[in-house]
């Protein structure tokens, strides 16, 4: 498909997201967009995978969810000057607990970037985290700020990654660190707004 | 409205201009012939093109997204599986040239099995019960794929292999980087264990516990994806 | 990790000085400034020299060692110059579990080994995390009550593969190593002694083993034998090395031999007097040398080898090994079931299937803070607390030194990423040989003194590959940086709105590179254009590569190109080109030999205020406030891949 779609591929928020038309977001009510975000094209957002309340899924599948739906959960949170790629996959984590099973929220930082084709089901990923193109990040998995996921990696279900690490392979192992100046306006994990910036231009 | 129908929403944002789905798309892509048990849950975005025909068992619940594409032979999808948004089931291939001059190639995929997001399976491979097919992941033409096994994230099974029973595709993409390891069924034991006395338990528990986890998040998702329960395609 | 095009790397000038010696440097730091290489005066016409002599070659193996990227870089604000992690040392400052980010105190990880004493495993088959999980779930009570297993989420390995369950979800590794040590060997009661750091051994070994006296000469304690068993590796390593220790300490006749505190002696090498005095002290060498050795011996002493199962000795069953053939060979083990190489680094030296390997509790990480290592100023201060990510002290190189960024000259703006690359922008990863393609270099001042920089470049690429370089306007200003609300105020898009608007559709059509202007300018940024004429590959002369390839091979090379694999013709040409084993090895074209890297010397001049050295200042500003700096080092600009085929 042509890279650059012609004028309007991406519609623009009050609060400054661009989002592409072809992408494929699902369960928008549950979704927070923290502005100069970036939706590529067919990017999957599942919204819809979000969590019921405990209560209710616990007594099992029955009719009377209406305190769950007064103020609809939060599924996916993404902060600012973040950037989805094209078919990247964003999706709850889910685990069992105590005999339930739950979604659970997944919140994205600050100017992070995910890659094209990634599969990103962490339980958090923190602000300037850049995750490789085709990078599968595993369910309740943590990326902590300024986290580097190399491209193909596979970090694994639960894995933690602490700040300045790069992990790479499969399964992910930490293989080095960034320097300090990362995330430094302008240099390596600091392009997020001139990223943003150029986007549907 | 009903608050349950507003929980559900598979629709693109509101100010997007609604996205063609596949039943009115204009293009002249076949519509596979599906039959669904009336408890599958299949999601609306699903495209399901094809000439031959698609099966998808009782229980079974596949994500927005999911392509499955009959092409090139009929699909078997078994009951209680999942199947997550953008895997590709067959191939996309040459409408109806290839499914009259080469055999067709059937894909089965038994029951409990996971297909995880943007994961492929191509046409000709037979996929056991209970095996998971992580994201990414490739399983290649006329690839057997023995009972209980995974093939992990990124992994690549290549063509006319056959995975046995009990086996864990791991590591880097395909060739050398990639491991395999057989999984515990039995008691097993070592020299830990041994001069312990632990009384082992049987290592098929945790494969136990995890079809138990599986049963459960099926039922989270069928009230997610599926409108009302065991909803249908709208 | 390898960037994609375009990329810029700074050189460390620390390659083309000598490396500071470590031994003159810990000698004394008062002196530091007199005798240090890196003294601030002689960098300058250091690199004038260096700027006359050669062009910095980014092809050339020592290259290697001295690019780095911008971000990775440091700046010492004594030595003035750019500091790469080779020339700065690292103290640590906190120990913590990358999985469960705690802290582990240092006296903690001398003692107990580096590793988390919490409940944080790594799966000994393929290095995944561990969960610990239980097993109530199979019966959906959800009770959360035991039996626990530790078990992997991407092999699916658990802790029932070895027939290991805990009956408690905490502090698991206890559990673990009380199951290990009284598996393998009753005499060693410290907790996962196998998995201790050999910097927990110096530091502990006096209180877990008897004193050498207890087991010196030839006559270990029957009864002792009889309790201890075969031993688990570590405790077979202790008592060798106690054993060992004893030996020397009964055969060497001077109370003072170094090598009587085998351990210490050798593991400090502070302590230069000790290593002096085995030329001096030792009886058996001090001899050699005709020393001052108190009473020299006739006979040397004799030492013995380990004796008793106690001494460290371990004689395998006479039919191990066979046992261990056999077990390979059968049909449940098979490849499978061997363990790997890598799977063995840190387990036990005995592990040899997958069965034997045991969970390893997850090696901890280190917050480290980074001194200059010619003047000792700190350059890096972390905070202390594990998950902090900010600093009490960051000179990073990005603060001083302009960033340069790169982009290709376009007739559409460029956005700066793969994904969205339009379709008139040159392919970077092949870029047509001999065809002119223009270049943005932009320069973004952090400091908050406007710099005045020259650029210099070689007006061809050095190496086989002959590019043409120039520079349309090699010397200019950059702007103060200046305060972050300043830019607030002014509108965050204020820059690239002007940006875009100079070379964006509109201005690009009328807007042409000029020799001797900028392109344009900003508050703090300036760019100008690089003009670059990629050369032609060896081996081309007037027939392309691709084409000869097809000479002599058509048939199998045109089945590659169609084939459908060959998606990504890019890679596959290129390995295509120097692999050609038929042809002359000059010919041949290295591997990345088509890199397109332009070695740039960038020089800048500012004005700074004036602090307490002056006498570092190469000459008086116009006002005596404010002295002038300048700073020179190399950069290469990562320009492209150049392809085999001419373009049109």
């Amino acid at each position: 498909m042509p890279p650059k779609v012609a004028k309007g591929e991406y519609i623009e928020t009050d609060t400054g997201n661009k989002i592409s038309r072809r992408s494929q977001i699902h369960g928008t009510q549950h979704i927070i967009l923290g502005g100069k975000t970036v939706i590529q094209g067919e990017a999957v957002i599942r919204g819809d995978l979000y969590r019921t309340s405990t209560s209710s899924s616990a007594s099992g599948d029955q009719t009377g969810q209406q305190p769950a739906t007064a103020t609809p959960s939060v599924a996916i949170t993404i902060g600012r000057y973040s950037y989805i790629s094209k078919q990247a996959v964003l999706r709850p984590p889910s685990r069992l607990h105590r005999g339930v099973h739950s979604f659970y929220p997944l919140k994205i930082g600050d100017h992070v970037f995910v890659g094209e084709r990634a599969v990103v089901e962490a339980a958090s990923v923190g602000n300037h985290v850049h995750v490789g193109k085709d990078a599968v990040i595993g369910s309740m998995a943590i990326l902590k700020d300024f986290a580097y996921v190399l491209d193909g990696a596979v970090v694994a279900p639960g894995m933690v990654v602490p700040s300045w690490c790069v992990v790479g392979g499969a399964p992910a192992r930490i293989v080095g660190e960034v320097g300090e100046g990362y995330g430094v306006e302008g240099a390596e994990g600091g392009m997020a707004r001139e990223r943003y910036r150029l986007v549907g231009r | 409205m009903d608050p349950r129908q507003s929980q559900v929403h598979l629709k693109p944002p509101a100010h997007a201009p609604a996205r063609p789905s596949p039943s009115t798309s204009p293009t002249p892509t076949p519509r596979a012939p599906v039959t669904a048990h009336p408890s599958a849950t299949i999601a609306d975005t699903v495209i399901l093109h094809g000439t031959h025909p698609i099966a998808i068992g009782a229980g079974t619940i596949v994500h927005p997204r999911a392509k499955i594409y009959s092409y090139e032979g009929p699909i078997v999808i078994g009951e209680n599986c999942i199947i997550s948004e953008k895997s590709s089931i067959g191939s996309a291939g040459v409408a109806g040239e290839r499914s009259r001059t080469v055999d067709a190639l059937p894909i089965r995929i038994l029951a409990c099995v996971t297909i995880g997001p943007l994961a492929t399976v191509l046409p000709g491979a037979h996929v056991h019960s209970a095996v998971t097919v992580e994201a990414l992941a490739t399983v290649s033409r006329r690839v057997s794929i023995g009972a209980h096994s995974k093939v992990c994230a990124g992994c690549e099974v290549a063509e006319n292999v056959r995975i046995r029973d009990w086996t864990v595709v791991w590591g880097s993409g395909a060739g050398f980087g990639q491991r395999r390891r057989t999984r515990a069924t039995e008691k097993m034991s070592s020299a830990t264990a041994v001069t312990q006395g632990i009384q082992a338990l049987e290592g098929r528990v945790i494969e136990d516990a995890r079809l138990m986890v599986l049963q459960k998040e099926r039922e989270a998702l069928v009230r997610l994806i599926g409108p009302g329960g065991g909803g249908r395609r709208r | 990790m390898s960037r994609p095009f375009p990329y810029a790397y700074i050189s460390c000038p620390c390659a083309d000085t000598p490396v500071p010696d470590p031994a003159r440097k810990r000698r004394s730091k008062e002196t530091s400034h007199k005798t240090n290489p890196e003294d601030p005066n002689v960098p300058v016409p250091e690199d004038y020299d260096f700027e006359d002599e050669r062009t910095f070659d980014p092809r050339s193996p020592r290259s290697n060692f001295s690019l780095y990227p911008p971000e990775q870089l440091l700046y010492c604000e004594d030595c003035h110059q750019i500091k790469c992690p080779r020339c700065i040392t690292e103290e640590i400052v906190c120990w913590f579990c990358p999985n469960c980010l705690f802290e582990t105190p240092s006296s903690m990880v001398r003692s107990e080994g580096n590793r988390c004493a919490r409940n944080c495993f790594n799966c000994p088959i393929c290095t995944a995390p561990l969960a610990v999980t239980t097993l109530e779930n199979v019966t959906g009570g959800g009770s959360q009550q035991g039996p626990w297993v530790l078990s992997c989420g991407y092999c699916m390995w658990t802790t029932l593969d070895i027939g290991v369950k805990f009956d408690k979800p905490t502090n698991i590794r206890t559990q673990l190593s009380k199951m290990t040590d009284s598996s393998r060997g009753r005499q060693m009661s410290k907790t996962f002694s196998d998995l201790k750091s050999p910097l927990s051994t110096y530091s502990s070994i006096d209180d877990q083993f008897p004193s050498p006296n207890e087991i010196r000469g030839d006559e270990a304690s029957p009864i002792n034998e009889q309790l201890s068993g075969p031993l688990n590796p570590e405790a077979r390593f202790q008592a060798l090395k106690g054993f060992y220790k004893s030996q020397i300490a009964s055969t060497s006749s001077s109370p003072n031999d170094p090598l009587a505190d085998f351990g210490a002696g050798f593991s400090s090498p502070g302590a230069l007097n000790r290593i002096m005095s085995l030329y001096t002290s030792s009886s058996r060498l001090g001899s050699l040398y005709g020393g001052t050795s108190k009473k020299p011996k006739s006979k040397p002493p004799v030492m013995r080898e380990a004796l008793t199962a106690s001494e460290g000795l371990r004689v395998p069953a006479p039919d191990a090994e066979n046992a261990l053939i056999r077990r390979m060979a059968s049909d449940d083990c098979g490849w499978d079931g061997m363990a790997s190489l890598e799977q063995r680094t840190f387990q036990s030296p005995d592990a040899r299937f997958v069965e034997d390997l045991l969970p390893l509790p997850v090696l901890l990480r280190t917050k480290r803070s980074k001194r200059c290592k010619s003047c000792k100023h700190i350059l890096v201060k972390p905070e202390f607390k594990p998950q902090s990510t900010r600093f009490r002290i960051r000179l990073i190189a990005l603060s001083y030194i302009p960033l340069p960024t790169l982009k290709p000259l376009v007739p559409s703006p460029f956005a700066g990423l793969p994904s969205t690359t339009p379709t008139t922008a040159p392919n970077l990863d092949s870029l047509s040989p001999l065809r002119t393609v223009q270049f943005l270099l932009t320069l973004k001042n952090h400091m908050f003194d406007p710099v005045r920089v020259t650029l210099a470049t070689p007006s061809v690429t050095p190496g086989r590959v002959a590019s043409k370089v120039t520079i349309l306007c090699p010397q200019f200003d950059i702007g103060a940086n200046s305060d972050v609300w300043d830019e607030a105020l002014q509108g965050s898009a204020a820059p690239g709105d002007a940006r875009a608007s100079r070379s964006g559709t509109l201005g690009s059509t009328e807007k042409v590179a000029e020799a001797g202007k900028v392109w344009d300018k900003g508050r703090n940024w300036t760019t100008v254009v690089l003009e670059v004429v990629p050369g032609s590959l060896p081996g081309g002369g007037g027939v392309t590569r691709r084409g000869r390839m097809k000479q002599h091979d058509d048939g199998s090379n045109d089945d590659d190109d169609n084939d459908d694999s060959d998606a990504d013709s890019d890679a596959n040409a290129n390995a295509l080109d120097w692999s050609g084993q038929t042809k002359d090895p000059n010919q041949r074209l290295q591997p990345d030999e088509d890199v397109l890297e332009i070695p740039v010397f960038v020089r800048m001049e500012w004005d700074s205020e004036n602090q307490i050295d002056q006498e570092q200042s190469v000459g008086k500003g116009q006002n005596s406030d404010t002295v002038k700096r300048e700073l020179a080092y190399w950069m290469v600009l990562g320009v492209g891949r150049i392809s085999s085929e001419m373009g049109f």
